[in-house]
């Protein structure tokens, strides 16, 4: 089982494109004078569908590049971190989601110091008030409020 | 020549020392902020305007226009050091730019958009001092026909950016024009892919794509390679350009000066559309196409000419018709509107003193640009010898911050990580992310203009050929498919299938 | 404007009782004691547009009136849905103001019947703040010069003039269908995107024939010649312009329309602090600058009679907009 890129691209492709046609299936499409809302959704995601398509035959018969491995560590502690900040950053504060993006983020990587971490999580927060709180007046909150 | 006495005025009201000292203000804030990744001019300057409300009329302008130029080269600047476009019209500089800034040539690159910029900015500023009104009239001609004629030739040309499949590089593009279709629909008020959600109601912004694809993904790729490979740079050279370099620059800056021109009094995605094409010139008119994408000198100075000059012909029609071409453009009619001053031809003649010194605070401001950030180039350069595991953080949480303070919307940052984990996806599958954004920015303004036309046309076709300004975009068109389709047909399909591979 | 206020007023009285009761339990602190922290204003359009604008006038008015701080919020979004989301949302302690207009609290529940927000529900309406009447524009190359000539042009080309707007769903859109139907005319609907900027652009490059916008984004384009005006929606003629007729002059009285922006808090707050807000309002309304400033662009500074008539008043522009909609299919099936 080899799975090249072209495969994947055009399986994402034509996935992407069938699903945009699915769930669009009942905007208008109009009329040549009146183009509706669905005419140009439904004629991007079919022009998709079709480059998919071409890209798995064509790496049926020309292999291509395969993908390289997936490195899930970063990507789960990364994506962990962001969305958590999104998820806490209106409900819990900007520095408890701040320290939570830093710390997981170098929890991404294996190389964690704890000392730096905690350092570096400070001299973050610290510029983040300063700059984005105190210096822009954005509408950010600090801390929890319950 | 009146021109002359007029910009002899300019310069008095400029040199001013108060607006002298607000148009340094102006750009040394939106160079701090707009280098901030996810804050580009539009959001610089909505949260700076309030600050100008309390100025006189003419430093309050002057510092705004400041600003504006500032945080479109901080853009650059974040697109240039780590790959972070802070803004639509900065996405081509990261292809050539942060490719130099890997080689160690982050400095070379820098200076390079700082000088190309002030080039850009000096033949900008003559072309509005003397032909604004001329070109106003020009950009009132370009009916929806000729925009989406315009919008398609820069759509195709788009792909020519891409250095990869050419299949793939479509692909992307349309990926990017069905996400740009997420939204209220202008024409019927439909509700478009927006999945129940409110916030959808405007599509997602450019900028938390961007942050997303860019920042959060390429942090994910980088720490998925080796230790070793993803230190940026450990040593730096050719921080100032040298005679050789500057030989380099110049042609290409003049080209993308003119081009950007030309393309940034017509309303809507005009630097962007200036930046990748004049980019797209480049690589198509260069002996050694090979090597763009790789830190290709030319592939900095042309888009940031090119985008410049194009930011600044942004202010044609806005001063000479009040009509705002952009967004940012829309915030200076308020600016304005906040001192009691309505933009159009009357400022001209009854405050003359605050166009002319806006147009020769323009060159001020782009003078201040270089005499600012030349210095920071060492700073910049220097930054990025900070340890990678110290660096990423730092780029992920101002991302965060970027991200949600574009609108103070939480659902933006898990967006902005949906997408981080799509870009992530597209570097395993080796698919580039630049033509979805030119997809994302292009598509709506194509659709928005075909059914527009359609509309006015009464559903005749015909239109889009009947009309000269449209039908030479068309036939401009069709010459760059003809130009891509033909290397493709002669040497067969073993070279578009060796080109793949590679 | 007066006239609907006089009989929103005299409509109203009955609501007075009904809100004086709302309050009160809810209320954490003292409204004697009101305002004793910033208060926040959640305005659901980007800085720099009509609604900023205006608040931004008001600001410093009201923070004098009231002795405290105000702190603008720019929430744009989704027609101004997001923003009126986040102040629906806010508590209500008179901390949190919302300033709608009437494409938010008027025209969105109509256009956008899935929104999470109603404006009827979530908010108790304290006073309009500003109205600005429509001009209809036209590029000065289109023949007719009055509306009885423009009446007379569109019925010998039924279907073919185009009339522009900022979009399907926007108050300059509706005003034009509803003189529309009043005048019998079939034309052709045109939306743009991205505010009035771009539809008068192709008004002035003459690639549309004509469309109704506000008087202050037509201003500039008047005075420089640009646009010729047709008509005014206004029941009196506009200091700014008295050459020009009103809609009321010219026989369609039904159709006087004004773009206004009022303030509004989340439903619970208590009375007292509502009618604090109310009076803050009136001075900063009365406020000479402002007055000034706002007449600049065409807008009129105007506070309502009574929150009880901006009630009033908005349940009345609320339905006319739902019925324009309806009968011009503006809203999507």
């Amino acid at each position: 089982m080899r799975l090249s890129t072209d495969l994947v691209t055009g399986l994402l492709f034509v996935s992407l494109g069938l699903f945009a046609i699915v769930y669009g299936w009942n905007y208008p499409l109009g009329t040549p004078a009146r183009i509706g809302p669905g005419y140009y959704p439904m004629l991007v995601s079919s022009g998709l569908v079709l480059l998919g398509l071409i890209l798995v035959a064509r790496s049926l018969f020309a292999p291509g590049d395969r993908i390289e491995g997936i490195s899930l560590r970063p990507l789960l502690f990364v994506l962990t971190g962001t969305i958590l900040f999104g998820l806490l950053v209106e409900k819990a504060g900007f520095v408890i989601s701040a320290i939570l993006v830093v710390v997981l983020a170098r929890l991404a990587d294996r190389d964690f110091r704890p000392l730096e971490v905690g350092l570096l999580a400070l001299g973050l927060v610290s510029f983040v008030a300063a700059l984005f709180w105190l210096g822009l007046s954005l509408p950010l909150r600090p801390f929890p409020q319950w | 020549m009146d021109v002359l006495s007029n910009l002899a005025l300019g310069f008095s009201v400029a040199l001013e020392p108060i607006n002298l000292v607000y148009a340094f203000l102006g750009v040394l804030l939106g160079t701090a902020i707009g280098v901030l990744p996810g804050l580009g001019p539009v959001a610089t300057i909505s949260i700076l305007l309030p600050v100008t409300f309390t100025l006189q009329p003419q430093s309050a302008i002057i510092m705004l226009a400041g600003i504006y130029y500032g945080a479109a080269y901080g853009g650059s600047t974040t697109a240039i050091l780590v790959n972070l476009p802070g803004e639509s019209s900065s996405v081509v500089t990261t292809l050539d730019g942060y490719q130099m800034a890997r080689k160690g040539k982050a400095g070379l690159a820098l200076a390079t958009a700082a000088l190309s910029s002030f080039m850009a900015g000096t033949i900008a500023t003559f072309i509005i001092a003397f032909a604004a009104p001329a070109l106003a009239e020009f950009a009132l001609d370009f009916g929806p026909a000729d925009y989406f004629s315009l919008m398609v030739f820069g759509l195709v040309a788009a792909v020519i950016l891409a250095h990869g499949s050419v299949i793939k590089a479509i692909g992307m593009i349309l990926v990017g024009i069905l996400l740009g279709t997420m939204g209220i629909d202008v024409n019927s008020s439909l509700p478009r892919y927006t999945f129940g959600v409110p916030q959808f109601g405007d599509g997602i912004d450019f900028a938390v794509i961007a942050m997303g694809i860019f920042g959060i993904g390429e942090t994910i790729t980088n720490l998925g390679r080796g230790a070793e490979a993803r230190e940026y740079v450990k040593d730096y050279k050719g921080l100032w350009p040298k005679p050789h370099d500057l030989k380099e620059i110049v042609r290409p800056a003049l080209r993308g000066t003119f081009l950007g021109a030309a393309l940034g009094i017509l309303p809507g995605g005009g630097p962007v559309l200036a930046s990748f094409s004049a980019y797209a010139l480049e690589k198509r008119i260069s002996d050694e196409p090979e090597k763009f994408g790789k830190g290709a000198i030319e592939g900095v100075a042309a888009p940031e000419a090119a985008n410049n000059s194009a930011s600044q012909t942004a202010f044609i029609p806005l001063l000479t018709l009040g009509l705002p071409a952009s967004p940012v453009m829309a915030l200076m009619v308020g600016a304005l509107m906040m001192h009691g001053l309505y933009a159009g031809p009357q400022l001209i003649a009854e405050k003359p003193e605050l166009f002319w010194g806006l147009v020769a605070s323009m060159w001020i401001g782009n003078l201040l640009l270089v005499v600012l950030n030349l210095p920071l180039v060492g700073f910049w350069a220097k930054l990025l010898t900070v340890p990678y595991r110290l660096l990423y953080p730092s780029i992920l949480l101002i991302c965060c911050i970027g991200v949600y303070s574009i609108r103070n919307d939480a659902l933006d940052v898990i967006v902005a990580s949906v997408f981080g984990l799509v870009g992530y996806v597209l570097t395993r599958l080796q698919c580039e992310p630049a033509p979805l954004l030119l997809g994302f920015i292009l598509g709506p303004l194509i659709e928005e203009n075909l059914r527009r036309a359609l509309l006015i046309s009464h559903g005749s076709p015909a239109v889009f050929v009947e009309r000269p300004i449209s039908l030479v975009f068309l036939i401009l068109t069709a010459i760059v498919v003809l130009i891509l389709l033909l290397p493709a047909i002669r040497a067969g399909r073993e070279k578009v299938f060796a080109e793949d591979a590679g | 404007m007066n006239r609907r206020h006089v009989l929103g007023t005299l409509l109203a009285t009955t609501c007075v009782i009904a809100f004086g009761s709302v309050g009160g339990a809810l209320a954490a602190e003292d409204p004697s004691k009101y305002p004793s922290q910033p208060i926040r204003v959640i305005v659901p359009f980007a800085p720099g547009g009509a609604s900023d604008f205006a608040m931004r006038l008001l600001q410093a008015p009201m923070s004098q009136a009231l002795g405290q701080q105000i702190v603008i919020e720019n929430r744009a979004g989704a027609a101004g849905n997001v923003g009126m989301d986040v102040a629906a949302r806010g508590a209500p302690d008179g901390y949190t103001l919302f300033f709608g207009n009437v494409g938010t609290v008027s025209i969105n529940p109509t256009l956008f019947p899935d929104m999470t927000v109603k404006p009827d529900k979530a908010f108790i309406p304290v006073s309009v703040a500003s109205e600005t009447p429509s001009v209809f524009i036209a590029n000065p190359k289109f023949p007719p010069n009055t509306i009885k000539e423009f009446v007379d042009y569109v019925k010998a080309r039924p279907g073919k003039v185009n009339f522009a707007s900022p979009g399907s769903g926007s108050v300059d859109r509706l005003e034009m269908e509803q003189f529309r139907k009043a005048a019998g005319l079939d034309m052709n609907h045109v939306p743009y995107k991205g505010g009035a900027g771009p539809a008068v652009a192709d008004i002035l490059g003459g690639h549309v024939e004509v469309m109704s916008v506000t008087l202050p984004s037509a201003m500039p384009h008047i005075k420089s010649g640009r646009v010729k005006v047709l008509a005014i929606t206004d029941s009196k003629r506009s200091p700014a312009l008295p050459d020009v007729p009103t809609v009321v002059e010219l026989g369609y009285p039904d159709i006087v329309t004004t773009s206004w922006q009022g303030f509004l808090v989340p439903t619970g707050t208590p009375k007292p602090i509502v009618d604090k807000l109310f009076q803050a309002i009136v001075k900063a309304t009365a406020d000479p600058t402002v007055k000034q400033r706002m007449l600049e662009g065409g807008v009129s500074a105007v506070a309502s009679q009574s929150p009880e008539a901006f009630k009033t008043f908005i349940g009345k522009e609320t339905a006319r907009w739902a019925k324009v909609i309806q009968e011009s299919g503006a809203k999507p099936d």
